[in-house]
């Protein structure tokens, strides 16, 4: 059996922040000391650790099919983001919201608390992914003739303040 | 570049080096010297650029006290025999401010580098990479750890880093069941 060698606390973040979610929210239980350099550096680890993962349709009335929640385990259990929809023949029926409208749905695991962020150009075709810590949002801006012009992306700066 | 390898043969090698002036005398914590690249060793490390440019190399070995023997072979043998095929230390660091500069996978030889290294061996030089500012040798030597930890439970990671668990078994079953997605395989 190898004999332990501890490292510092900088080298511990840098190590970790290589490794998948799943084990990184396992090593929190590794003791408080790791507990508390998880939590406390999740900005660092935030690429690696959202998952996209399938949406618990019991809380939803079964009417999501194909959405899905992202999440931080490391800075708490509740998902926090629903992907981005549109709604033509499916709705997603996302309590309280209104048909045809594009945007995110923040929602927790137990289903409550949710809100929308509408998206900011109210047009259809657009997707949202995460990077840096951050959502963002793109579409293609068309011109007269329908043609692509340009992608405009925006950026959701900070989930709480909106 | 190529020493004479006649006899005497150390002190042969410190001769040139120090006629040559292309090369710095780094000496481990155990007092043993090493000849490393110049070019190189400014280029991959940040702390070695620093003392380069600064003149605080001591052409009799330059202290590198918190750097075992061991340690300091694998960072020479790093720095010279692959120096051209990595990117500067002053680059990489650039990117980094930039904060999207994604880790490039280790290449082969990089790959074959760290697993060649016992488990004492690879934390060693860990730690002697991130002293000297070495960026890209401790993106691949923290890759190779993070390597061994997949699939470790929490018990095999206190193994491996040596730690005590601090947690009261009431405060780890509470935080076991809200993490228990995270206990199947990964």
């Amino acid at each position: 059996m190898m004999k332990g060698r501890s490292l510092t606390d900088d080298l511990i973040v840098k190590i970790l922040s290589r490794l998948p979610a799943r084990s990184v929210c396992r090593f929190r239980c590794v003791s408080k000391t790791w507990q508390n350099l998880i939590s406390s550096h999740h900005r660092k680890l935030h690429q690696t650790l959202t998952e996209w993962v399938e949406s618990p349709d019991s809380n939803l009335g079964g009417k999501c099919r194909g959405l899905r929640l992202g999440f931080d385990p490391t800075v708490s259990p509740h998902f926090f983001v629903f992907e981005f929809f549109k709604d033509e023949h499916d709705r997603f029926g996302v309590q309280g919201r209104e048909e045809n409208e594009q945007g995110i749905a923040v929602v927790d695991t137990q289903g409550r608390a949710r809100r929308s962020i509408p998206v900011p150009d109210n047009k259809e075709g657009g997707f949202i992914q995460q990077s840096q810590g951050r959502l963002h949002y793109a579409n293609f801006e068309a011109n007269d003739d329908d043609e692509v012009a340009r992608l405009v992306v925006y950026v959701l700066e900070d989930d709480d303040s909106q | 570049m190529e020493v004479d390898k006649g006899k005497g043969e150390a002190e042969e090698t410190r001769k040139v080096a120090e006629a040559d002036r292309d090369t710095v005398t780094l000496k481990s914590s155990d007092g043993k010297l090493f000849e490393v690249s110049k070019e190189a060793a400014a280029r991959l490390s940040t702390v070695l650029a620093g003392m380069i440019a600064g003149g605080s190399i001591d052409d009799n070995g330059t202290d590198l006290k918190q750097i075992g023997s061991e340690a300091l072979e694998n960072v020479v043998d790093y720095c010279n025999k692959h120096a051209n095929s990595i990117p500067s230390a002053a680059l990489i660091s650039s990117s980094i401010s930039f904060n999207t500069a994604p880790f490039k996978e280790p290449e082969e030889w990089e790959r074959k580098f760290v697993d060649r290294l016992s488990h004492d061996a690879l934390f060693d030089l860990v730690e002697a990479a991130n002293f000297l500012g070495m960026e890209r040798l401790l993106d691949v030597t923290c890759h190779k750890i993070s390597e061994m930890m997949k699939g470790k439970s929490p018990d095999q990671i206190r193994e491996v880093f040596n730690i005590k668990n601090d947690y009261t078994k009431e405060e780890l079953e509470e935080i076991r069941q809200e993490l228990a997605w995270a206990f199947y395989d990964d």
